[in-house]
């Protein structure tokens, strides 16, 4: 069984997604072979204040004993602090999430170490949302250029202490920055974006097997994709292990 | 009956060696997936965009030493450039077929509604087999000769008694699926790009299950993940069985296609 790092709940405006309840996405993917998700509102993306958008999700994802909820926030809004302080108390979020690149910002603003630094203290997990969709594949009136994985590195080794995801990287771009120099340790890695021929053991090339982490990107995605691109995978049955499921739980102290 | 991937390329351009390591990790990745046979089509990966005579015929060369070492899990296209002479197009098209290919793969050599498109149409109907050709509408911009769905709709209208498969339903989507709907002549595959939901489901609303086919593009893409986007889509299980095996069938004619002993060496002699 799986734990999810990367599911989405809510409306995506770009294309049908089928999940209209929380219930709903549960049963997706269970389906698929998932047994936990964190989770966090799809509306973050486009919604002024992401804000919105987390106090219209987390309520029902926290109720659920399958989800994790997961916060997003933008750092340069006024407001981040007391957004932050309100999903910590009501909904506990162990996850915040940034959109850099829908919210318009760079990972090397200073505001956004200043929010890492605040994780740290929480010892809440970063996300940072390299992309949402295949750039290829973006509504022409809403093109979103991807976030540099080399800055999401950077912004890791900046604050070694801070737990950070990258989310939504291409394998090319890992190995680009991995090449240069070793991952930071306290980067993770999931794998929904990584696509090659087998993305698990090409990423086990250039991560460590405690750095992978599993998602689906659902509802974006097929959930099974991601379940299969584990699976069916030559990687040793401890790396996907690892993967499926360990890391996940490690990081957020899951039994 | 396993699954039939109708889309995945080989490495092996060149003169060099034949990359059997390699291959035995495609077959032992695809049978992961439950995938028993899959179609080459190809070493587009290997090769120039648009390849010279002398590079397409090495390429196909080496796609028919492939089908012969393992026929029943190895079948092949063969590559094709409309840029070349209508003469080498046919002679290199009849060679291939008769050696055992059941397909014509054509890239972004040229453009689908170019009428240098026209020898390959008329080798196709003249040995009875489909016509696979990658399409995409990219956001970012297609490549100059990069074939959309309204280049492969304009092709399929001009071409009726040829049977023509659209490579890359995540990449052409909506659109493309509309541009092909009311053509009767024109398959579907499912290969490539991101396991984006909901495309599946469409396309079988629109176009039905009989005209589409599983492909994954690999070595580029993941057999698995690309297999997801349609074992994890809401169809039927009737429809699934259609789209990952059934309709290759159908399409390939397989049961009257084997590679010939002796064939290679014919053909590089």
């Amino acid at each position: 069984m799986a734990i999810d790092v990367n599911a989405g709940y809510g409306h995506w405006p770009f294309y049908p997604t089928a999940p209209r309840s929380v219930a709903d996405l549960e049963s997706v993917l269970r389906e698929a072979g998932v047994e936990r998700a964190c989770a966090y509102p799809l509306e973050a993306y486009l919604f002024p204040d992401p804000q919105d958008a987390n106090e219209r999700r987390l309520p029902e994802l926290a109720a659920s004993s399958f989800f994790l909820p997961s916060a997003v926030l933008n750092p340069t809004l006024p407001n981040v602090w007391h957004s932050l302080g309100i999903c910590r108390q009501r909904w506990e979020v162990p996850l915040v999430r940034l959109l850099p690149s829908y919210h318009q910002y760079r990972v090397d603003a200073p505001v956004v170490d200043t929010l890492a630094r605040e994780l740290d203290r929480e010892q809440v997990v970063l996300a940072v949302h390299i992309r949402a969709q295949d750039e290829r594949a973006h509504n022409p009136i809403a093109q979103v250029p991807p976030v540099s994985f080399a800055e999401v590195s950077s912004l890791a080794e900046r604050h070694a202490k801070l737990r950070v995801i990258a989310v939504g990287a291409y394998a090319h771009e890992i190995a680009q920055t991995a090449r240069r120099a070793p991952l930071p340790d306290n980067l993770y890695v999931e794998l929904s974006f990584v696509e090659s021929e087998d993305p698990l053991s090409d990423a086990l090339r250039v991560c460590a097997p405690e750095r992978l982490l599993f998602g689906t990107h659902a509802p974006l995605f097929y959930p099974l994709a991601n379940v299969y691109k584990v699976e069916h995978s030559e990687a040793s049955s401890d790396a996907k292990r690892r993967a499926l499921h360990q890391n996940a739980a490690d990081l957020f102290k899951l039994m | 009956m396993g699954i039939i991937d109708v889309h995945v390329h080989h490495r092996w351009g060149g003169e060099e060696e034949c990359p059997t390591a390699e291959l035995e990790r495609t077959k032992r990745l695809a049978q992961m997936s439950g995938i028993s046979s899959i179609l080459l089509l190809g070493a587009v990966l290997s090769i120039p965009p648009s390849p010279s005579p002398e590079q397409i015929q090495v390429s196909n060369s080496n796609t028919l030493r492939i089908m012969e070492r393992d026929p029943d899990f190895f079948w092949g296209a063969c590559y094709l450039n409309p840029a070349h002479s209508p003469a080498f197009i046919r002679s290199e098209a009849r060679r291939c077929v008769e050696a055992g290919m059941l397909a014509l793969k054509l890239w972004i050599a040229v453009k689908a509604s170019d009428p240098r498109f026209d020898p390959v149409m008329e080798a196709a109907a003249e040995l009875e087999v489909p016509v696979f050709i990658h399409a995409w509408y990219k956001t970012t911009g297609n490549l100059e000769q990069e074939s959309n769905g309204a280049d492969i709709a304009h092709l399929a209208r001009r071409f009726p008694n040829v049977d023509i498969a659209l490579l890359h339903l995540p990449g052409v989507k909506y659109r493309g699926v509309a541009d092909v709907k009311d053509l009767p002549n024109v398959w579907v595959d499912t290969s490539g790009g991101q396991p984006e939901a909901d495309i599946v489901e469409y396309a079988v609303r629109h176009l039905g299950a009989d005209r589409l086919l599983y492909g994954s593009d690999a070595p580029g893409r993941h057999y698995g993940t690309q297999l997801g986007r349609v074992a994890g889509a809401a169809i039927s299980a009737e429809d699934k069985e259609k789209i990952l095996w059934r309709n290759a069938l159908t399409l390939l004619k397989r049961e009257r296609a084997r590679v010939k002993p002796g064939a290679t060496k014919e053909a590089n002699a």
